[in-house]
């Protein structure tokens, strides 16, 4: 290693520790005063940079820390609420729109969940005589009536039929109760000409200013039933 | 999160100093030093996830240093006078002489150009080799040593040309 390559690299490092250049202090003194020189040299320089660090500086490295993850905190959780109160907000109008929305999309799905629902709460037989007139009466309401009586009344009441003010009829059938509704116009059900489930059929016909809708046990000929109120309904406007 | 806590305060206690001191040495101003220090490490604290090696936790904070230096620059842009007089001042009233040839030091280290400077700060106070100076300030070993070299080069030139002065004054 030449002078000027041994200068080259104490100065690029003094405390250059490599075989090759303890080998060559090791030869040559001058060289080797020369590297203790550039050695306390470089002491006074690490410490001429080491200088003070201002006091406290952790303490307020680790305060302004936990105050910015308090902020965050602060601010997520203010969000968390937000987001809390939106939740309940959706829930609160969902909730509303179901209850007041109708929860049936087709007349047959109504109609079979109706049935059941008050199937056990009439008389299977007719109990009174109702006359035509006062039938027609409970159901002028409607502004429907029958020209002549269409079977064995069990009863007749208005009713809400999926929101809709409309007439529940019961008659007596041959094997089971013959139940039919009358309804206003339902632009929110689907139509459904004939529909079933595991223990009840059902036929429906649309009129201009309403829907009837015959329920009846699986054996009961619904088609002599609307026939029958067909040729006997009456819609007043 | 309380582990997490545990590890930024102990990477905090640990390494605020030399990182402070590496600032310093980038910016010469005690406060723009400490504001830096400061978003370091709240970065730091942001990502500390993703420092796995603990070794590595030095070189990983100085990368974040300098890219915040940077940051300074793209921000203000302003014009940095090549050395700021009053930020070096030190306590020079009773100190000793040891004190004394510090602050003088200090001077003229502040003087050397910054490709000088910075190498030689990562050498002598990080203990960095300059084979992890050359990662660090993305340049090749040979460029690294070349400046090592041209920095003391150059103190040593400050200091001979002093004491020259000092002869001459005394003689």
């Amino acid at each position: 290693m030449d002078e000027l390559e041994l200068r080259r690299r104490l100065y690029a490092n003094p405390n250059d520790e490599s075989d090759e250049l303890a080998q060559a202090l090791a030869d040559d003194k001058n060289s080797k005063d020369f590297a203790d020189e550039l050695k306390r040299f470089d002491d006074k320089i690490a410490s001429a940079l080491n200088i003070d660090v201002p006091e406290n500086l952790a303490n307020k490295l680790i305060l302004r820390q936990s105050l910015h993850s308090h902020q965050l905190t602060k601010r997520k959780s203010r969000i968390h609420l937000a987001m809390a109160a939106s939740v309940a907000f959706i829930v609160g109008l969902g909730v509303t729109y179901i209850n007041f929305s109708p929860a049936h999309t087709s007349v047959a799905d109504y109609s079979l969940a109706h049935y059941h629902h008050e199937a056990e709460s009439f008389p299977k037989v007719a109990s009174a005589n109702f006359s035509l007139a006062s039938l027609n009466t409970q159901m002028e309401d409607l502004n429907v009536g029958f020209i002549e009586k269409v079977g064995r009344l069990i009863s007749v009441d208005g009713c809400f039929f999926d929101g809709m003010s409309s007439m529940h009829l019961v008659f007596e059938g041959e094997y089971d109760n013959i139940t039919v509704f009358i309804i206003p116009q339902a632009e929110h059900l689907a139509f459904n000409d004939k529909f079933s489930d595991d223990s009840v059929q059902g036929i429906s016909k649309k009129y201009a200013n309403g829907e009837v809708i015959i329920m009846g046990d699986k054996k009961e000929s619904l088609d002599l039933w609307q026939e029958k109120i067909d040729s006997s309904i009456k819609w007043s406007i | 999160m309380a582990s997490k806590q545990v590890r930024y305060e102990a990477l905090v206690k640990a390494l605020h100093g030399d990182l402070y001191r590496y600032a310093y040495w980038l910016v010469h101003d005690k406060h723009v030093a400490e504001d830096l220090v400061q978003e370091t490490f709240l970065r730091a604290w942001r990502s500390l996830d993703s420092l796995k090696d603990e070794k590595a936790a030095k070189s990983w904070l100085i990368t974040i240093l300098r890219r915040e230096n940077a940051r300074r620059f793209e921000r203000k842009r302003f014009e940095m006078s090549e050395y700021d007089e009053p930020a070096i001042i030190d306590h020079i009233s009773s100190t000793t002489e040891q004190q004394l040839e510090n602050h003088w030091l200090r001077e003229k280290i502040a003087q050397l150009p910054e490709e000088y400077r910075e190498p030689l700060v990562l050498q002598v106070l990080g203990g960095y080799s300059g084979e992890e100076i050359a990662s660090q300030l993305n340049l090749n070993k040979n460029t690294v040593m070349t400046r090592l070299f041209r920095a003391r080069n150059q103190l040593r030139d400050a200091v001979e040309k002093d004491n020259e002065l000092k002869e001459r004054n005394n003689g």
